[in-house]
């Protein structure tokens, strides 16, 4: 009897791992649950135990004893805990909701118009209202400053506002949570157009069609009609908007140090320079926490919205707003606006990097002495030059894109295998909590993520991956998995299952069914699920900041060096090649295979 | 008398470094250094001291106490007979030129400096050292506090200072081995003849000045918060009290609500700083682009390249008709030298430093186009910047607070707290 069952269970099993696709989950669940316990076991311990220094001092205890001191220092309400806790707790929950609501009124205003209405040049509006969020959050930080900053505020220096037309905005404009706030939506508000204009692309216009002819005038079928549809996609964008900015790091950074604004991310960035691990590791746990608890929410509603889509169905028709009179000054509205976000940073970044003194716009103090010069002052930088003549600069440019391929196919073929086994083995528990479990770096905050992963590559174990070009492709390959995998997961979901099972029975192998059929049928859609990464590592500094072996080793570090020392110049031409790369990247992948980041980002919300 | 003189030294520096506020048992690899040193020193009468060898907890620490007794020359022989790479991390990217320079001089050996950022130093170093990782052999760093209580304390760097220099640079500055000192100074915006010179520093917690000092923000620049850290000492609480009664024409009343004139100071100095710039080279372009009467405290090199900041901005040390600021004008922090204690390139490790206590090597930092880098063998004469506004290290140490690691151990977790909350 006894040897039956046996032989009953090895069946089970063997069956079970014939399939391909139940190997592959079984595979990813084993690396997530490595690739998630590591980390959370890791961090958990660093929050009750000594470290060497100031805690060491306050604690009078041996490092690495346990301590419940960095819990209770930090929640015990005081003055330490209120600053160093509660108000950038204040400020990171104000900023992600603040912000997040923006993001949705400049995004889904825009996808109305987009998808809904008559509106005249789409086309380019469409394509530059996509520029912010391609270019690092930071970059629009420092825009706004060099926009608005004047002799009225803070630094008291003149900027473009006040230099061209005299208008000098008031503090609270230029410094803290406001501009951080607009900063983070304008940033993100491309993204926020994708997510809801897909969902209005795919509406059944039949339904605002028959409010139409019950005689309801339009802002009532908007109220009653349209928002209720969109409403899950806009709680969707709203949470993963929200979770961005609240743990938002650099715009606070350049924004708000001025006025001491902190957020929990800078907060815990104050507490690591100072010796505070403990409770710098307190804080990411909450930022993490927070994270897990925004997920939840958003899974919960993405799930109502995909019955909901099911029982409206997709429309073959859709009708247009006629805007009459107010198409054209609408456009231009539009065109300005997002030439204001788009293109005059760029400008105003070439600007900066043609001054010999900066802050200086009159011509007689342009030069191409920073691009093209040879004998220049960055000796301290290593450098002898202009950074396009400078051969240090060019090997780390190489690096970077390398770097960024080499996470993108990283990320991008694991998040392929993720989304076939996941797709395959749809409503299993393990499959469930795969696709949970993918999700789980993009909630690690970014400096935590890269310490865990230094300690780990400093065991024995993984000691020859430190300082290493495969530690930053693991690290960057990790991080930007979640992107991924959701897009590729959400791909697969749109193959229906017959086509494959026609391969089966045809006997074509599990790799030939793969790569022959089903990633030339969503060949675009998982093509772009290589290019959010690419981007996200090319403009990325602080998860590769604290790995690299040297700050010159690639472009992107290079550049904090370069803002950290003060060269504006090179930063400046650094960050202007940066987003031109990057845009290029974009147009390139757009015009030869389809795909590009508005549908990577789509993907998120194709569920 | 000269052993009772060695005796008591050595006593006075144990329990110095005993005193930093460590109440575990951890050994620190400091005292025994210290102990060997004295020692080894010869002394003509044997009879009264202790004739033991001196003992070592590692190999290297053994070998460095060694090396500190050899000449350039017998180092580089030992030296290469090591045969890995010496890797040296480095805050200050200028050792690249010294590392260059020096493979020079020292064609058989193979060492690379590789840049990192000050908060990345220390996370990488107690992360790596005593690991797996192949990391760093030794380290260029800065912060007294950081270095002293994380590296030193926990055994994950060992001193070395050489032998041959110990009555050339100061005590205070051999261990840890300290090469060379930065200074960040004061200026202010004089582009508008009716702005006054600073003539004390309690002018600065007045409330004209109210966000028009500017700084970086302490909590992002360790060297900023030790210096405010530093202020509360004696010897600079009784400079910021002379000042105080200088301005105010009053003795600082110590009834009041602050613990000393140095805390008074630190409450109304921060309530007036602006940390709207992030780095040094901003702060120069901004204050000196903008409005007359702003005072900044930044890195005296930034001045070099700036041709507008040199016209426009006034060392505050140099003003007041040549009297200078009352108080203090700046500070200054070391950047020291240190081996981490897994190098298996201990001799190359201990020619390097050496080199960075030389002349040659100094050359690096001390040359005709740098300015407010200043070598800790002070017996090498400061090479004059092209801007000829640089002065000799004794003139700015005078001047200004300088990082004091013991003070810094006993002191920082108290006043930092007292500072944190006054900067968020």
């Amino acid at each position: 009897m006894k040897a039956i069952n046996l032989e009953k269970i090895k069946n089970r099993i063997k069956t079970y791992f014939s399939n391909p696709a139940n190997c592959m989950l079984v595979f990813f669940f084993c690396v997530f649950l490595g690739l998630s316990i590591y980390p959370i076991t890791a961090m958990i311990k660093e929050m009750f135990v000594v470290h060497a220094g100031i805690e060491k001092t306050l604690i009078t205890a041996k490092k690495g004893s346990f301590t419940l001191y960095h819990v209770q220092k930090l929640f015990i309400p005081s003055e330490w805990s209120v600053t160093s806790f509660y108000i950038p707790f204040k400020n990171s929950f104000l900023l992600g909701l603040f912000g997040a609501i923006l993001a949705i009124i400049f995004g889904g205003v825009t996808a109305w118009l987009m998808t809904r209405s008559n509106l005249v040049h789409k086309k380019i509006i469409g394509t530059l209202f996509m520029f912010p969020y391609l270019m690092p959050a930071w970059t629009l930080a420092q825009f706004w400053i060099y926009l608005f900053q004047n002799s009225n505020v803070m630094s008291g220096n003149k900027g473009i506002m006040q230099s061209l037309f005299g208008i000098c905005m008031p503090q609270w404009f230029v410094y803290g949570l406001f501009p951080c706030v607009i900063v983070n939506s304008l940033h993100f508000a491309p993204f926020a157009y994708i997510l809801i204009g897909g969902i209005l692309q795919n509406m059944d216009a039949t339904l605002e069609e028959s409010a139409q002819i019950l005689k309801a005038n339009r802002l009532r079928i908007v109220r009653k009609v349209t928002l209720p549809i969109v409403m899950p996609a806009l709680l969707s964008t709203f949470l993963l908007v929200f979770s961005s900015g609240f743990a938002s790091y650099a715009v606070p950074v350049f924004l708000g140090g001025a006025v001491r604004f902190y957020t929990l991310a800078s907060k815990m960035k104050a507490m690591i320079n100072a010796g505070y691990m403990g409770q710098a590791y307190i804080i990411a746990a909450v930022m993490i926490l927070c994270g897990i608890i925004i997920l939840m929410i958003n899974q919960k509603y993405t799930n109502k919205r995909r019955s909901f889509t099911t029982v409206t169905g997709k429309s073959g028709q859709v009708s247009l707003v006629n805007l009459k009179k107010a198409n054209r000054p609408i456009s231009i509205a539009m065109i300005i606006l997002t030439v204001c976000f788009s293109v005059v940073p760029l400008i105003v970044f070439a600007l900066q990097t043609i001054q010999r003194v900066p802050g200086d716009y009159s011509v007689s103090n342009w030069t191409l002495d920073f691009w093209i010069g040879k004998d220049l002052d960055a000796y301290k930088m290593g450098m002898v030059g202009g950074i396009l003549v400078g051969q240090d600069f060019l090997m780390a440019l190489l690096r970077l894109v390398l770097l960024s391929l080499a996470c993108s196919a990283f990320a991008g073929t694991a998040g392929l295998f993720i989304g076939y086994s996941v797709v395959r083995n749809r409503r299993t528990r393990l499959s469930k909590m795969v696709e949970a479990m993918s999700f789980f770096p993009y909630l690690i905050p970014t400096i935590a993520f890269a310490a865990i992963y230094l300690a780990l590559a400093s065991t024995k174990t993984f000691s020859f991956l430190y300082n290493s070009f495969a530690l930053l492709v693991l690290v960057g390959g990790v991080k930007y998995l979640p992107f991924a995998s959701r897009g590729c997961i959400n791909s697969m979901l749109q193959v229906s299952s017959e086509i494959e099972e026609a391969a089966i029975l045809m006997n074509v192998p599990w790799y030939k069914r793969i790569f022959r059929i089903l990633v030339p049928i969503q060949k675009t859609s998982i093509f772009s699920g290589y290019l959010l990464p690419i981007v996200s590592a090319m403009r990325e500094v602080d998860l590769f900041a604290l790995i690299v072996a040297n700050s010159r080793y690639m472009l992107t570090t290079m550049l904090l060096a370069f803002n950290q020392t003060g060269y504006d110049q090179y930063a400046s031409a650094i960050t202007l090649l940066i987003i031109v790369i990057v845009l290029v990247i974009n147009q390139v992948s757009s015009k030869l295979t389809g795909a590009s980041i508005s549908q990577s980002v789509g993907s998120y919300n194709k569920q | 008398m000269k052993r009772l003189a060695i005796v008591l030294a050595c006593a006075l520096t144990f329990s110095c470094l005993a005193g930093c506020g460590e109440k575990d048992t951890t050994t620190s690899a400091e005292p025994a250094a210290e102990v060997n040193e004295t020692n080894a020193e010869p002394v003509a009468d044997g009879n009264e001291v202790d004739d033991e060898e001196p003992t070592f907890d590692t190999e290297i620490e053994k070998t460095l106490y060694e090396a500190s007794k050899m000449s350039d020359e017998e180092l580089y022989e030992k030296a290469k007979g090591e045969t890995n790479k010496t890797v040296v991390y480095s805050t200050t990217s200028l050792a690249a030129t010294a590392v260059e320079t020096f493979l020079a001089k020292y064609p058989d050996l193979t060492i690379e400096v590789s840049d990192i950022g000050e908060a990345d130093m220390f996370t990488k170093l107690s992360t790596e050292v005593g690991s797996a990782a192949d990391g760093a052999d030794m380290a260029l760093l800065q912060n007294a506090y950081r270095v002293n209580n994380e590296l030193i304390s926990e055994d994950l760097l060992y001193n070395y200072f050489p032998e041959a220099l110990k009555g050339v640079v100061e005590e205070g500055y051999q261990d840890p081995t300290a090469i060379l000192f930065v200074s960040k100074l004061i200026f202010i915006n004089k582009s508008d003849a009716s702005v006054e010179d600073l003539k004390n520093v309690w002018e600065l917690t007045e409330t004209k000045y109210k966000d028009k000092v500017f700084f970086k923000n302490p909590a992002d620049e360790p060297v900023g918060m030790n210096f405010l850290i530093m202020l509360t000492s004696d010897e600079w609480n009784k400079k910021l009290s002379d000042a105080y009664k200088s301005y105010f024409g009053k003795e600082w009343d110590n009834s009041a609500e602050y613990k000393s004139c140095a805390y008074e100071f630190l409450d109304k100095f921060l309530a007036n700083c602006n940390y709207t710039y992030t780095a040094d080279g901003g702060i120069c372009g901004g204050i000196a682009e903008g409005e007359p009467g702003s005072v900044g405290l930044f890195v005296f090199s930034k001045l070099r390249t700036n041709e507008v900041a040199r016209e426009n901005l006034q060392i505050a040390a140099t003003g007041n008709d040549g009297k200078g600021i009352e108080g203090f004008a700046g500070f200054m922090y070391p950047t020291y030298a240190q081996v981490c204690a897994d190098t298996d390139t201990p001799y190359t490790c201990a020619l390097f430093i050496n080199y960075l206590l030389s002349e040659e090597g100094g050359a690096a930092w001390n040359n005709e186009d740098n300015m407010g880098t200043y070598l800790a063998n002070t017996s090498i004469a400061l090479v004059p910047d092209s801007t000829g506004l640089d002065k000799e290290v004794d003139y700015w140490l005078d001047r200004c607070v300088i990082e004091d690691g013991d003070y810094l151990a006993a002191n920082y977790a108290e006043v930092y707290e007292y500072i944190a909350s006054r900067i968020n």
